[in-house]
């Protein structure tokens, strides 16, 4: 079995996002701390506690042109869809047309699949209720499709993403709920290090801002519910703050070898150092009190780039706008930085964007680099009652100018799995 | 050809050994039991009993009467997690007592975990009260009522279960497994990701010890249709033996550096030689393409250093006529070809399991095993010999085009 270390750089980077149809107006519209939530106009939410999202125009997905993919199309979730649009200009950026041999390059994914719809539950009880289940009547009805089924499985995305850009290396989709998207960058890292593959489109997406999405994050109370307006609701580290806002998105890097970037002339827009990741252990609903499992991803990033602690010059905070998380997040950055916690700007670009879910680590790794490329630290918004538990550099409201070579960007999934990418200007 | 026999190999420090295996499937709930059964040539495939499955018109081979487990979980959230919950645990737990790990052997956060983990489906009867009491008189939705009353009728942490990796969390927990980690899906090419995922976190010093294998699908209504509405459940053509079917499984191999097995007295069942892995669709979509499958093979073999001549054992994924042919193609040199076998053909299709069990299976047997013939890939019948494990090479491969292969080279069985 052969391994062997090699610098991986990105070339190529693209997200969409409720405050961007791009990468570029992303950064932008977050450099001036506009918010992207809004009340939800995709489906009616009367009744909830919380009827605030962050939403992708529909206006801003592509759809399936070439005759060759509408059979791919009736396949493909609006995740998917999210995807191919960050992901499409990710590819663009980095020229991927020009690679030769398709089987170098990979595609590593963070996306759980399609929800089903209310209606399709209705459509499985008239043809499974009770104990019989008639398939053959269920394909029939022509209101269900049966595509359904390959819409939910994240695999069929990672799939069709190989297809749409003819990608023959190294294929794999990873479900480890909000710490998804940076695992898949982190994967890739390790794919491209032991020389699995030169080349790999890495990152995530989610699409829960529809009924049985939606009602589940209700029904563990995770969801924000306080808020004078959509736009205020997202507030980490606030002291205001009581819960998450769920929105949708993308977000790709190009990741690759850095011999094989500089042999074809590729622009190199940044450098992933290092990722780690840990599993907190705990309880399946709590994080753990101390932060061990941040902590430990944080740590492991670091000694995967051989950077000390004192190398990290900003944090990109999972900051979820949760009480949980954002206090246990600074205590384990606390814990990371020691005497220098206070020193280091750490804010969360989920206070405009929302969470993403599999695709907040992707999308805020992409921000990462773009910060670091224009000396500029994404601000937390919202940020207007100190948490006496929270007293971090966090950014507030404005963003920075600061010139920084080395972050760390943070990922923590529901039941306890972390990731935490360690990211750099790229430096010859 | 090499013949088995400890040590094998030169013991150097980055090598990556097997120390422990786990598995359970149709054929049995412990690897004793199902080497057993699968050298009596008996097959786990049954009707199916939990539901009304007489629209699918096919067999299925269910994990049965599996030994309760303790955890510090709710019954209700452990039902939620269904069967894969169970199946993690059984592998695990087995796995780690082969491998003589007890608590407190290993640092919580030097234990990595990997798994490549079969899709999680929703109960529809977990949902359906709730659907009912918000039907409208016409008989759609009243989306209202859904919210106000009808979610109230839902399990409140029913959308935890509904994430592959919750059972998984909830095995981390259980066992104290704090270390490197990720999960894989859904399919047996995740299986052997997770593997591969392992043997990196071992040799690169991030790990002491690692869990890596995989969990298939429970057999459900939503499974069956979507195997069913990709094919996976029909023969080949030309096969006269019976038609494919889905099983459940679970399987889970103890990794350790070769080094420091070796120190701690451990019983070394292979050490790992190499990887593979490519992604293409077949021409019509419904499965990874021939030559994506011999890409996958042909990598491994590189990564490993050796060539199709050394391989005395091919563990077959599926039952799907490009993987074997793929097989024939690579193998048929002329040479001693390679054992062939089709574990599917006794467990079903065990997706992200697969791997995992075929690699415990094949290291578990007895040297000098005779592998019952019916076991074998069609090519191979009336070929049946006494062999026994040298290099063992592993396939694990989607519908959707993704292809792994992993190449291990083995110590005789216990």
């Amino acid at each position: 079995m052969q391994t062997n270390s090699r610098r991986v750089v990105v070339t190529g980077y693209g997200m969409i996002t409720p405050i961007g149809k791009n990468s570029g107006e992303t950064f932008e519209n977050a450099r001036n701390g506009v918010s992207g939530i809004d009340y939800i106009s995709s489906f009616e939410t009367g009744g909830l506690p919380c009827r605030i999202g962050g939403q992708v125009s529909d206006s801003w997905l592509g759809g399936f042109q070439s005759k060759r993919l509408q059979g791919i199309e009736k396949c493909s979730s609006r995740g998917l869809k999210l995807m191919m649009a960050a992901a499409s200009e990710a590819v663009e950026m980095a020229r991927l047309g020009s690679i030769e041999d398709r089987g170098t390059i990979g595609v590593s994914l963070g996306y759980h699949g399609e929800n089903p719809s209310v209606e399709d539950l209705v459509r499985l009880y008239r043809h499974a209720g009770g104990d019989h289940w008639d398939i053959d009547g269920l394909t029939r009805d022509s209101a269900y499709s049966f595509f359904n089924f390959f819409r939910r499985k994240p695999d069929v995305a990672t799939s069709i993403l190989q297809i749409l850009f003819d990608c023959k290396g190294p294929g794999f989709s990873v479900v480890s709920a909000c710490a998804a998207g940076a695992q898949a960058i982190g994967e890739a890292l390790g794919t491209i290090r032991s020389g699995k593959a030169e080349v790999v489109i890495a990152g995530g997406c989610e699409s829960n801002v529809n009924f049985m999405g939606f009602v589940g994050f209700v029904l563990i109370r995770a969801l924000a519910e306080k808020y004078s307006s959509p736009d205020k609701a997202s507030r980490p580290f606030d002291r205001k703050r009581n819960g998450f806002v769920m929105s949708e998105g993308a977000g790709a890097l190009i990741l690759e070898a850095l011999g094989h970037a500089e042999a074809r002339g590729a622009t190199i827009l940044g450098e992933v150092l290092g990722y780690g990741s840990s599993a907190d252990a705990f309880r399946i609903t709590d994080i753990h009190p101390k932060g061990d499992g941040a902590f430990f991803a944080m740590q492991k990033a670091l000694a995967d780039a051989g950077l000390p602690a004192a190398a990290i010059e900003y944090i990109n905070a999972h900051g979820t706008s949760t009480i949980q998380n954002d206090q246990i997040e600074t205590l384990a950055i606390k814990r990371v930085l020691g005497e220098r916690a206070n020193l280091v700007p750490v804010s969360s670009n989920k206070s405009m964007i929302g969470h993403t879910i599999a695709a907040g680590g992707a999308i805020e790794a992409g921000l990462t680099l773009m910060g670091m490329n224009g000396s500029t630290l994404l601000p937390t918004i919202n940020y207007e009652f100190p948490d006496p538990k929270c007293v971090l550099d966090y950014v507030p409201n404005i963003a920075r100018s600061l010139e920084h070579g080395i972050a760390i960007s943070n990922s923590f999934g529901f039941g306890g799995q972390n990731a935490c990418l360690c990211l750099g200007k790229f430096r010859k | 050809m090499k013949t088995a026999g400890l040590p094998l190999f030169p013991v150097a420090s980055d090598q990556v050994a097997i120390t422990g295996l786990g598995a359970v499937c149709s054929l049995g709930n412990s690897l004793p039991e199902i080497v057993s059964s699968f050298l009596a040539g008996k097959s786990g495939a049954a009707e199916i009993t939990g539901f009304d499955a007489s629209g699918f018109g096919c067999l299925a081979a269910p994990v049965k009467n599996l030994a309760p487990f303790k955890t510090d979980i709710s019954s209700q959230l452990a039902l939620t997690m269904g069967k894969h919950l169970a199946l993690l645990m059984s592998s695990v737990g087995e796995a780690l007592r082969s491998a003589s790990i007890g608590q407190g052997m290993f640092a919580p956060g030097d234990c990595a975990f990997f798994a490549g983990m079969g899709m999680v489906d929703y109960h529809v009867e977990d949902l359906l009260p709730a659907v009912v009491k918000s039907l409208h008189p016409d008989a759609g939705i009243d989306y209202d009522s859904f919210f106000l009353r009808g979610s109230q009728e839902i399990y409140p942490l029913w959308p935890l279960g509904m994430l592959n990796n919750v059972a998984f969390c909830q095995a981390s927990i259980h066992f104290g497994l704090a270390g490197e980690n990720a999960v894989f899906c859904p399919h047996a090419d995740s299986g052997v990701r997770a593997v591969y995922e392992a043997a990196c976190a071992l040799r690169e010093g991030r790990a002491k010890m690692a869990l890596a294998g995989g969990i298939g699908e429970e057999i459900t209504p939503l499974g069956l249709a979507r195997a069913k509405l990709k094919n996976l459940l029909v023969p080949p053509p030309g096969n006269v033996a019976p038609p494919p079917f889905l099983g459940e499984a679970g399987a889970m191999l103890v990794l350790e550096p070769l080094s420091t097995a070796v120190e701690r007295g451990a019983h070394i069942y292979a050490r790992i030689s190499g990887f593979g892995f490519s992604c293409e669709r077949s021409e019509d979509g419904r499965f990874a393409s021939t030559q994506a499958i011999s890409s996958a093979m042909r990598a491994a073999l590189s990564d490993a250093g050796i060539s199709p001549e050394d391989i005395d054992l091919v563990m077959l994924a599926t039952s799907h006529e490009n993987e074997l042919e793929a097989v024939l193609n690579l193998f048929d040199t002329g040479a001693l070809p390679p054992v062939i076998v089709a574990a599917s053909a006794a467990v079903g299709e065990t997706l992200a399991a697969g791997p995992a069990l075929s690699c415990a299976l094949a290291l578990s047997m007895p040297d000098r095993a005779r592998l019952p013939e019916i076991f074998l890939a069609p090519s191979r019948k009336g070929a049946s010999r006494d062999f026994t494990i040298g290099r063992l090479l592993l396939n694990g491969i989607s519908c959707e085009g993704g292809c792994g292969a992993m190449i291990f080279e083995g110590a005789n069985g216990p």
